[in-house]
C-alpha cells in the first residue's frame, strides 16, 4: 500500500468519526504532501560528469590508458622475497627471511587453504581486461580519425598477445586452466551460470599458440608509431615477443611433465576429460624447435657483449644494461632496485638476504669449461692469496659467469655507502655475519650479485632474451634430431659469449658430448648457469621432472664459524618438495565457487 | 482514588516544564529574546521587577487550567488554598476557579504528579502544568517526533535517568551499556579525547553499519561530547513500533536525547566543581632484562640446538644484574619509563534556569579537563603532554509569542582541545611492546638519545617525549529553532510545528613533529672511551603539518499533530515531513563531497479505549540519494497493540500485589540505509585499474591505467522485520517495577560484496548485492525497587540485563568445504581457529600425530585434526569461543539514602565474550631477536625440566618456527568481567538553616569513583580492551571529590 493511500484512509477514519475536521486542515495536509512530492528532486544528486567506461573507448588517450592497465599485469620476478617465488624457491637460491612467503613455501607450507602467491584471480583479471579491450576498441572514433584502423589492429593484437601471455603464466603455475574465450562472463549472472571446467593442457597450448600466432601476424617487428620505429614505445608487444613466448609454451608442452606423463593418468575433469595427454609425442619437440628457430630467424636480435670484451663484464652487465640487442621481452618498470638492496651485504647498506646455494655455486663451470667434478683445476682445500686477500680455493679458476653472479667469502664488493671495494666476510661475528643482525643474514654464506646493480638504478626486468631462445632451441632439437649441427652451433654461441671453452670448437676445445643423453646433460647444465636467477629454474626442474632429486636439503658454508672452519659444506636450508608441488594448488576459495574445477593432483 | 481520563498526545520537542503561567492581556515583551540571552545579571533584574507588586491583600477569583506535560487537561486536580483551607477540583476541561486573597499559597495536588505550590501575587489567571512523578504511570516517554504517556505507549522504549549520566568522564558513550536495557557496548580505549565506546542497540544485526541513530533535540547528532548535566531525557527506541517512523535509519535502534529547558520561577543557579585523580585500570607487566636474556637463551637454544654459544653470555647477564654500567648493560621497564602513576581530571559547571510565564531559559557552561598518564621531558622546548580540555555550553529558550504560538530556540556546542605526542599514542604503546629491555637504556647518561640500529623497533621514550606534538582543536555548534502553532481554532487538538536546525563541526590539527638523533653504544675503545654509532639522523627542528575536518548539516521539519478524546476513546495523529543534508567539508573525493541527504514523510496514529486497549500504527516513507532513482523511497509500516490487564475488572482482586500490568506486542518493518560499501552503487565506475605501464627506450613514456572499477548494481536498503513482546509490571504499590522485552529481528537485504563469483570471471572488485541475512533475537529486562522505609531512610535498587544472539543466515558467500568451517548458521562475529589439545608431551607424540608445519617438538601446541587428513591446516579451523562482542551486558546498583547521606554504586558486567591473544611482544621472539618485549608471565612456560600441562606459553622458540602462534583455543581467554563502574558517596546539607543565610538552597559534597574494582578471570590487562596484546591506552580509574551548590 502506498503511503498516500494510507494517509487517505486515516483521513477518512478521522473524518467519518469526528465530523469536525475542517477544510482548512485538509489544505494544510495537502500542502505538506505537495511539498514532499515536489521535493523529491532533492535527492537527485547523480554525479553525471564522471568518466564512464563507454567514454574511455571513445578517446584515444583513455583507450591507451586502458591498454596500459592490461600491460600492468605483466609479471616481474624481481620481487623474489614476497611477490614471486620462482628464484627463491628453487634449488638455486635461498631467501633468508622467514616472515615473507617464499620461505614457508620451501617448508611445504602451502595448501589450497593458504593462498601463497595465488595468481589465479590476478591473471584472470588481466585476461578479462584484455578481452574487454578487444571487444570495445573497434569503434574508437578518435583513433579512427587520427590514424585509422591500423593502430586499432595493432592495439588489439597487443591485447591478444597479453591475454595469451597471461594464460601461459597461469599454465606454468597451475597446469591446465579454464579458457574463457572471447566474451566476458557477465557479472550479474548467478553463480550457477558462471561455472566452467578446466580445459586439457593440449587445448590450452593450442589456444595460446593460436592466439600468439594471430597476434604475431599483426604485431610489428619493432615498436612503432605512425608506422615508423618508435623508441618511446619500446616495451609494447612485438612480433618477436609473441613468437618467443610461443617457443617457450611449446617447449614446456613437449617436456616430460606435460608430454605423455603417465603420473597424471587419473587427472581428469568431472566428466572424465583427460587433462594431461597420456601419449608421448616426439613431434612436440619439433614444434618447439621450429618455434624457437622462427624467433632466431627474425634476425633482429643478437647476443649481448660488453664493449670491453671482458666476459665478466658481459655477464655482469647483461641484465643491468637496459634494452640490449639480446632482449626480446622486457617489463620497463620493475622492482629490480629491491632485488639489489635485498642482495647487498649489510656492509654495503643492504639487507643481506638473497643467498645462492652451494648447489648453485657448484653448478658454475671451471674456467677450462669443465664442471667441478671433471676439472683438475678444482680444489676444496687451501687458500690463495689474491691481492692480499685470502680466497678459498673452491672459488679459484671458475668461469667468468661465476664471478659475475656470486658474492662469496672475501670477494670484493662495493655498494651503498662503501667508499671502495672491500672483501665481504660472512663469518659469524663479521660485518655481514649471523651475529650482527636478528634477521638479515645469508644462511649459505653467499650472496647473489647477478643482476645486482651497485648503484640501484631503475631498469627493466628482462622476461625473455635471445640466450634463452638458443637454449630452448638446442634442447628441443636434441630431443628429436640429436645429431643436428645447430645444437652445437647455438650451445657454443652461448659458451663463447660467456668466455668458456666450447665443445669441439675454438681454443681449448672440449670434447663433443658423446650422445643424446650426454648432450642433454650438458644442455641442462648450461641452461642452469646461463639462466640462473632469471626465474627459469623453478619451471625447468619441474618440466624435466627432476625436482624430487634436486630439491630438499640445500647446502652452504658453515656460517656459525669465525675462522676457516667456516669453509665446510653444511646443510644451510631445506627447500622441501613433494609431487604435489609440480603445480600450485587451485585455491580453496576458487574451488568453493567453481564446482566444475578439479584440484591439481596431490592437493 | 479517582482515575481521570488521561489522553495520549504528541507534542513535538516540547520541553519538560514544571509549570507555566499565562497572564491575559500581557503581550510578549519586545526584546525579551535578547534579554534572555544575557547573562545571570539580567535575570536578577527580571526577578526584581516581578517582585514589585505583591503587598496588597484583597479577595479575588483565581482561575486557570491545569494540564499535564502533554498539554492534556487534568480533571479532578485538588486546588487547595493553604491559608483559607478552601478546596476545589478541576472540571472536565481542567479548569478551576477559587476565591483567594493575594498572598495566599495555593497548592495543586494530583495523584501521580508532583505537588505544585505557588503564591498569589498579581496574577488572577494561573495555568499550571503538573509534572508527572518519574517512574509513575503518568510519566511521559519521549518517542520519535513526540512524547507519549507511559501507560498508553506500546513501543519498546527504555529511558535512562539523566542523573546517572553525571559521571566524571569526558565521553558519555561509555556510561550507557549496562545502565539501560537493550544496549550492548564495550569501550576499547581510555585515551583522552578518544575514549568513546561502541554501542549497539540489541547487539549487531548486520554486516554493514550497526550504529544506532542518535538524535539530540530531534536532530541527528553525535552525543559523545554532550555535557551530561544538560541532558533532561535519554531514551532508547528499540522495536519497530518505536523506530519504523525513522524508516531507512531506524533498523539499528534510535537514541533520543533532549536537553534541558528552563522552568518558570526565580533563577535557579547550580554550581558544581570536582577534581580527581586518574589511574590506569591495569597495565600489562613486562619481564625484566635478566629474565629476558635467560628466556632468549632458552628460546635460541631450542631453535638452534647446534649453535654452541648462547644468545646472551653469562657475563652479560651478570653485568646486567649487577647494574654496573646501565649504558652498556641496560635493564629497562619501558612502561615505567613512559607512564606516570597517576594524573588528574577536573570539571566545573554553572547553569541557570528560570523565567517568566512567556519566556523561560536554561543556560549552562561546563568545563572538563583530563591529563594523560604519559611522562614528559621537562627539557623539551614544547609541550607534548597528553592533555584534553573541553568547554560545553547550552542555551535553550522557550517563548510564547502569542497565546497560541510558541517558539523554542536552542543553541549548544562544545570546544575541545587535545594535546598529544607527535607519535600516535597507540604507536608508542606498540613501541613499548617491541623494544627489548636490554638493548638500550631509556637515555644515555651523557644525554644521547638511544636507538637501536635496525628495523622498525623504536625507543618508546623518544617517541613519547622527543617527537614533537599534535594539537587537535575541535568544535561543534548546534542550533535549532522551532515554531509551534496551536490550531485549536480550526480543530480542537490540532497543532502545526516547524523546525529548522543548522549544525557545524570543525576540527583542526596542528602537527609539529620531529625526531631526535639516535645513538647506540657499541663498545669502548682502547682508552675506555665509549664508541657511539649514530643509528638515526633526526631532524633538528619541529616540522609543521596540519589537517582539517568538518561537517555541516541542515535539517528541516514541518508537522501536524492532532490529539483529542471522545468519551473513553482517545485518538492522536501525527503527520510530518523532514529533510536533512549533511556535507563533509573536507571530503577526500568527488563522490564523498556530495551531500548526504535524507527526506521522509512520517505518520503515526494512536487509539486507546479507557487506557486499557491500546493501538498504535506508524509509518515512515523515506528516501536517500544512496539508492537508485527508481528505488529511492521505502515504506516502513509498523503496528502495535497493548492491553492493560490491571484495568480489567477481573484483576481487581490482585491490585494490592500487582497494581499494574500491561502486555505489549509490536511488529513492523524498518530499514538501514547506512549500508556502507560503495556510494552510488547504481552507477558503474572507472578507476586506475591495476595500474599503468611504462614504455620507452631512453624516453619515459609512462601511461596511467584505466579500468572498470565497480560494475553497477541495483542497490537498496536493508530491511529489518522486528517483533517485540513486552510486559510492564508494577507490584506492591509501585515498590517493584519490572519491564521485560523479548525480541526477534530478521534483517534481510544486507548489502554485501558477492562472494560466490569464481575468480576466473576476472572482475577486480566483486559485485555488490543486497543478499545478506541475519536473524537476531534476545531479551532485555529491567527490575527496579524503590522503598522509603521512613522519612529519612530510603533504598533504591535497579538492575538491567541485555542478551542477544544473532545468527548469520546468508553472507552472500560460497559454502565452505567442511561443515565446521561454515559461517552460515553461526553467530555473527564467530571466531574461527584451531582447537588446541594441549602440549605435546614427547617427540614421539609429535611423530604419531597429524603433521603440523614447521619444527614441532615436545612442548609445542598440539592441534585437533578436524577433517582427519593427517595434516593440520586451514581446513581444521573451526568455530572457537564467542567472539569479541559480548552477548550479555548487565548492570545493577543500589542507592541508599539516610538523612543527608547517600551512597550508591553501579556494577557493570559483560559475559559470553572472549579475548584472543596475539601480536609482537606477546608472542615471544616470534620475529627473532632484538625485537619484541616479554610479558612478565613469560616464566610460566613449558620446559623439558618442568613439563607443565597448561602453562601460558608453550616451548619457547626463536623465530616463528612452528604453529604455536596461530589462532587457536590456546590463546583464547574468557573476557567476561564485572566492575564497580561508579561508586558515589554524598552528603546533602538540604534544609540546614545556615544554608539560606549564605544564599544557598542546597549544598552537597560528594566523592565519586569510576572503575574502582574489576572482577575478572583475565589478568593480563583490562579485559574491556579486548583482543590483541593489550597495547592500547587502557581505561582509567578516577577518584573525584566535588561540591555542588544551588542558589535561588
Amino acid at each position: 500500500m502506498k503511503p498516500i493511500q494510507v494517509i487517505k484512509v486515516c483521513f477518512k477514519v478521522i473524518k467519518n468519526n469526528y465530523m469536525k475536521f475542517s477544510y482548512k486542515s485538509l489544505v494544510l495536509i495537502s500542502v505538506t504532501l505537495v511539498t514532499f512530492s515536489s521535493c523529491k528532486k532533492y535527492l537527485d544528486q547523480v554525479p553525471n560528469d564522471r568518466i564512464t567506461i563507454d567514454e574511455v573507448f571513445q578517446k584515444k588517450a583513455a583507450s591507451e590508458q586502458y591498454l596500459a592497465n592490461v600491460y600492468n599485469y605483466v609479471d616481474d620476478y624481481t620481487t623474489a622475497y614476497n611477490g614471486s617465488p620462482w628464484i627463491g624457491n628453487s634449488d638455486n637460491l635461498d631467501v633468508t627471511w622467514s616472515k615473507y612467503p617464499t620461505y614457508p613455501l620451501g617448508q611445504l607450507n602451502l595448501s589450497a587453504g593458504n593462498d601463497l602467491f595465488d595468481n589465479w584471480g590476478h591473471y584472470y583479471q588481466g585476461i578479462r581486461s584484455a578481452t574487454y579491450f578487444m571487444n570495445h576498441i573497434d569503434g574508437n572514433q578518435e583513433i579512427l580519425n587520427l590514424r585509422g584502423q591500423q593502430l586499432i589492429d595493432q592495439y588489439k593484437a597487443e591485447a591478444r598477445f597479453l591475454r595469451a601471455y597471461f594464460y601461459f603464466l597461469l599454465m606454468r603455475q597451475y597446469g591446465p586452466v579454464v579458457l574463457i574465450g572471447d566474451r566476458d562472463l557477465p557479472v550479474d549472472a548467478t553463480a550457477a551460470d558462471l561455472q566452467k571446467a578446466r580445459s586439457p593442457w593440449d587445448s590450452c597450448v593450442d589456444y595460446v599458440v593460436g592466439q600468439l600466432d594471430s597476434a604475431a601476424q599483426v604485431l610489428p617487428l619493432v615498436p612503432q608509431a605512425n608506422g615508423n620505429p618508435s623508441a618511446a614505445d619500446a616495451g609494447r608487444a612485438t612480433k618477436g615477443m609473441a613468437l618467443a613466448i610461443k617457443a617457450r609454451v611449446l617447449l614446456y608442452a613437449a617436456s616430460p611433465l606435460y608430454n605423455g606423463n603417465k603420473d597424471y593418468a587419473g587427472f581428469k575433469n568431472l566428466d572424465g576429460t583427460q587433462l594431461i595427454n597420456q601419449t608421448y609425442d616426439q613431434g612436440k619437440w619439433k614444434k618447439a624447435a621450429d618455434a624457437a628457430k622462427a624467433v632466431i630467424g627474425l634476425g633482429i636480435y643478437s647476443l649481448f657483449k660488453d664493449p670491453s670484451g671482458d666476459p665478466v663484464k658481459t655477464a655482469t652487465n647483461l641484465l643491468i644494461t637496459p634494452w640490449t640487442s639480446e632482449d626480446i621481452f622486457c617489463r620497463k618498470s620493475s622492482h629490480a632496485a629491491d632485488w639489489d638492496v635485498n642482495s647487498y651485504p649489510r656492509q654495503g647498506n643492504g639487507w643481506n638476504g638473497m643467498a645462492p646455494t652451494q648447489e648453485m655455486v657448484d653448478a658454475y663451470f671451471m674456467k677450462d669449461g669443465k664442471t667441478i667434478k671433471e676439472s683438475p683445476l678444482y680444489s676444496e682445500t687451501g687458500f690463495t692469496d689474491v691481492n692480499g686477500v685470502q680466497i678459498y680455493n673452491m672459488y679459484m679458476n671458475r668461469e667468468p659467469r661465476f664471478y659475475a653472479a656470486i658474492t662469496y667469502n672475501n670477494s670484493l664488493w662495493r655498494s651503498g655507502n662503501m667508499t671502495q671495494e672491500q672483501p665481504i666476510s660472512f663469518f659469524r661475528d663479521g660485518p655481514n655475519g649471523k651475529n650482527g643482525h636478528p634477521t638479515d643474514w645469508s644462511k649459505t654464506g653467499y650472496l647473489v650479485r647477478k643482476n645486482v646493480d651497485p648503484l640501484q638504478k631503475a631498469r627493466p626486468v628482462v622476461l625473455c632474451r635471445l640466450g634463452e631462445i638458443y637454449l630452448d632451441y638446442v634442447e628441443a632439437l636434441n630431443e628429436y634430431d640429436p645429431g643436428n649441427a645447430d645444437i652445437l652451433k647455438y650451445l657454443n654461441m652461448i659458451r663463447e659469449r660467456a668466455g668458456v671453452p666450447q665443445y669441439g670448437a675454438g681454443a681449448d676445445a672440449l670434447t663433443v658430448p658423446a650422445n643424446q643423453d650426454a648432450m642433454r646433460t650438458k644442455i641442462w647444465e648450461e641452461r642452469r648457469v646461463e639462466l640462473a636467477f632469471e626465474a627459469q629454474r623453478w619451471f625447468d626442474i619441474r618440466r624435466w621432472k627432476i625436482a624430487p632429486q634436486v630439491m630438499g636439503d640445500l647446502h652452504g658454508m658453515d656460517i656459525n664459524q669465525n675462522d676457516n672452519t667456516f669453509f665446510k659444506r653444511v646443510v644451510a636450508t631445506t627447500h622441501k618438495f613433494t609431487n604435489a608441488f609440480y603445480w600450485f594448488p587451485i585455491d580453496q576459495y576458487e574451488l568453493d565457487r567453481s564446482h566444475l574445477i578439479v584440484q591439481n593432483p596431490g592437493w | 482514588m479517582k482515575m481521570k481520563k488521561n489522553r495520549t498526545r504528541q507534542v513535538p520537542n516540547k520541553s519538560m516544564v514544571l509549570c507555566f503561567y499565562r497572564t491575559r492581556g500581557r503581550d510578549l515583551l519586545p526584546g525579551l529574546l535578547i534579554v534572555a540571552f544575557l547573562c545571570l545579571f539580567s535575570f536578577t533584574s527580571v526577578q526584581a521587577q516581578s517582585g514589585k507588586n505583591n503587598a496588597t491583600s484583597k479577595q479575588i477569583s483565581v482561575t486557570g487550567i491545569v494540564k499535564d506535560g502533554l498539554n492534556n487537561p487534568l480533571v479532578g486536580v485538588t486546588v487547595h488554598d493553604l491559608v483559607s483551607d478552601k478546596q476545589v477540583l478541576t472540571d472536565a476541561s481542567g479548569a478551576y476557579k477559587i476565591e483567594a486573597n493575594i498572598g495566599d499559597s495555593i497548592q495543586y495536588i494530583f495523584i501521580g504528579y508532583s505537588t505544585f505550590t505557588t503564591v498569589i501575587k498579581d496574577r488572577f489567571v494561573i495555568d499550571v502544568e503538573l509534572e508527572a512523578i518519574a517512574g509513575s504511570l503518568n510519566d511521559i516517554v519521549v518517542v520519535g517526533y513526540g512524547e507519549q504517556k507511559k501507560i498508553t505507549s506500546v513501543g519498546s522504549v527504555s529511558t535512562l535517568n539523566a542523573e546517572e549520566l553525571k559521571q566524571p568522564v569526558a565521553n558519555l558513550t561509555g556510561a550507557i551499556a549496562g545502565r539501560v536495557a537493550g544496549v550492548i557496548g564495550v569501550q576499547r580505549s581510555g585515551q583522552p579525547g578518544y575514549d568513546g565506546a561502541d554501542i549497539y542497540i540489541r547487539g549487531i544485526s548486520t554486516f554493514t553499519s550497526s550504529k544506532p541513530l542518535v538524535l539530540v533535540d530531534g536532530v541527528e547528532r553525535d552525543f559523545a561530547n554532550v555535557d551530561p548535566e544538560d541532558i533532561a531525557n535519554f531514551s532508547i527506541l528499540k522495536d519497530a513500533s518505536a523506530t519504523a517512523i525513522y524508516g531507512v535509519r531506524g533498523a539499528n535502534g534510535v537514541i533520543l536525547i533532549k536537553t534541558k529547558s528552563g522552568k518558570v520561577g526565580k533563577p535557579l543557579i547550580n554550581f558544581q566543581y570536582d577534581k580527581g585523580i586518574t589511574q590506569f585500570i591495569k597495565t600489562p607487566e613486562f619481564a625484566d632484562g635478566i629474565t629476558y636474556m635467560e628466556m632468549a637463551n632458552e628460546a635460541y637454544h631450542n631453535s638452534n640446538p647446534n649453535d654452541p654459544l648462547p644468545k646472551y653470555s653469562q657475563d652479560r647477564i651478570d653485568k646486567t644484574k649487577s647494574g654496573v654500567n646501565p649504558d652498556f648493560y641496560p635493564n629497562v621497564d619501558w612502561f615505567k619509563a613512559i607512564f606516570r602513576n597517576s594524573a588528574g581530571n577536573q570539571r566545573a559547571r554553572v547553569n541557570a534556569s528560570g523565567g517568566s510565564e512567556n519566556a523561560k531559559y536554561y543556560l549552562s557552561v561546563g568545563y572538563y579537563d583530563e591529563l594523560g598518564l604519559f611522562k614528559t621531558d621537562d627539557l623539551a622546548k614544547y609541550n607534548s603532554s597528553l592533555k584534553y580540555k573541553r568547554y560545553n555550553f547550552t542555551a535553550n529558550l522557550n517563548l510564547n509569542v502569542t497565546k497560541s504560538t510558541k517558539v523554542d530556540f536552542g543553541a549548544s556546542g562544545w570546544i575541545s582541545n587535545g594535546n598529544y605526542p607527535g607519535v600516535a599514542v597507540n604507536d608508542i604503546w606498540g613501541a613499548a611492546y617491541l623494544a627489548t629491555p636490554i638493548s638500550i637504556p631509556v637515555i644515555y647518561s651523557n644525554g644521547y638519545h638511544s636507538q637501536i640500529a635496525s628495523g622498525d623497533v623504536f625507543n618508546p621514550y623518544n617517541q613519547l617525549t622527543q617527537s614533537g606534538y599534535n594539537n587537535e582543536f575541535r568544535n561543534q555548534l548546534w542550533s535549532n529553532l522551532r515554531v509551534t502553532q496551536d490550531l485549536s481554532g480550526i480543530l480542537q487538538g490540532l497543532s502545526v510545528t516547524g523546525m529548522f536546525s543548522f549544525d557545524s563541526y570543525n576540527s583542526n590539527t596542528i602537527k609539529q613533529t620531529k625526531s631526535v638523533d639516535g645513538y647506540l653504544l657499541t663498545g669502548y675503545d682502547a682508552d675506555s672511551m665509549p664508541i657511539f654509532q649514530q643509528t638515526h639522523v633526526g631532524d633538528g627542528f619541529l616540522n609543521y603539518d596540519k589537517s582539517n575536518g568538518g561537517t555541516r548539516q541542515y535539517y528541516t521539519e514541518i508537522g501536524l499533530n492532532y490529539a483529542n478524546h471522545f468519551g473513553k476513546h482517545s485518538v492522536s495523529g501525527l503527520l510530518l515531513y523532514n529533510q536533512s543534508d549533511k556535507t563533509d567539508a573536507f571530503a577526500g573525493s568527488f563522490l564523498d563531497a556530495i551531500p548526504y541527504r535524507y527526506m521522509s514523510l512520517v505518520g503515526r496514529g494512536t487509539y486507546d479505549y479507557d487506557e486499557k486497549y491500546l493501538l498504535e500504527a506508524n509509518f515512515g516513507y523515506n528516501g536517500s540519494e544512496t539508492f537508485a532513482p527508481d528505488h529511492r523511497f521505502g515504506f516502513f509500516p509498523s503496528v502495535g497493540l497493548g492491553w492493560v490487564l490491571s484495568k480489567e475488572h477481573f484483576f481487581e482482586g490482585m491490585s494490592n500485589t500487582i497494581n499494574f500490568l500491561k502486555l505489549r506486542a509490536t511488529y513492523g518493518l524498518t530499514g538501514n540505509g547506512n549500508i556502507g560499501g560503495r556510494r552510488f552503487a547504481y552507477i558503474s565506475t572507472v578507476d586506475g585499474g591495476s595500474g599503468g605501464y611504462s614504455y620507452g627506450d631512453n624516453v619515459d613514456n609512462n601511461i596511467g591505467g584505466y579500468d572498470i572499477g565497480d560494475y553497477a548494481t541495483a542497490v537498496t536498503w536493508e530491511k529489518a522485520k522486528k517483533l517485540n513482546l513486552g510486559v510492564d509490571l508494577k507490584a506492591f504499590h509501585d515498590a517493584i517495577t519490572i519491564n521485560a522485552d523479548f525480541f526477534r529481528e530478521i534483517r534481510t537485504g544486507i548489502f554485501l560484496q558477492r562472494g560466490d563469483v569464481p575468480s576466473y570471471v576476472g572482475v577486480r572488485n566483486l559485485p555488490w548485492a543486497n543478499l545478506g541475512e541475519i536473524h537476531n533475537q534476545g531479551f532485555e529486562g529491567t527490575i527496579q525497587f524503590n522503598k522509603n522505609f521512613s522519612k529519612d531512610v530510603s533504598l533504591e535498587f535497579r538492575g538491567t540485563v541485555t542478551y542477544n544472539h544473532a545468527i548469520v543466515i546468508n553472507d552472500a558467500n560460497a559454502p565452505w568445504p567442511y561443515p565446521w568451517q561454515q559461517r552460515i548458521g553461526r553467530k555473527y562475529g564467530q571466531r574461527f581457529g584451531y582447537t588446541a589439545l594441549g602440549l605435546f608431551q614427547s617427540d614421539e607424540e609429535v611423530a604419531n600425530s597429524p603433521y603440523q608445519v614447521g619444527t614441532t617438538k615436545a612442548g609445542d601446541i598440539k592441534y585437533k585434526d578436524l577433517n582427519g587428513d593427517g595434516v593440520i591446516n586451514t581446513y581444521d579451523e573451526g568455530p572457537i569461543g564467542y567472539g569479541s562482542i559480548p552477548e550479555i551486558v548487565y548492570g545493577f546498583g543500589p542507592v541508599f539514602t539516610w538523612k543527608g547521606w547517600s551512597i550508591s554504586g553501579w556494577f557493570k558486567g559483560i559475559s559470553n565474550v572472549d579475548i584472543t591473544l596475539n601480536g609482537d611482544g606477546l608472542q615471544p621472539f616470534s620475529q627473532g631477536g632484538e625485537r619484541g618485549n616479554l610479558l612478565a608471565q613469560i616464566t610460566d612456560r613449558w620446559t623439558p625440566e618442568n613439563p607443565v600441562a597448561n602453562p601460558m606459553y608453550p616451548r619457547l622458540t626463536y623465530g616463528n618456527d612452528n604453529m604455536n602462534y596461530v589462532n587457536s583455543t590456546w590463546w583464547e581467554r574468557n573476557g567476561a568481567f564485572m566492575r564497580l563502574q561508579t561508586a558515589q558517596l554524598s552528603y546533602d546539607f538540604k534544609g540546614k538553616p545556615w544554608l539560606s543565610k549564605i544564599g544557598m538552597t542546597n549544598l552537597s559534597l560528594y566523592f565519586i569513583g569510576e572503575n574502582l574494582v574489576t572482577f575478572s578471570g583475565f589478568k593480563l590487562w583490562d579485559p574491556e580492551l579486548g583482543d590483541g596484546r593489550g597495547s592500547t591506552y587502557p581505561l582509567i580509574k578516577t577518584y573525584n571529590f566535588g561540591i555542588k551548590c544551588t542558589f535561588r
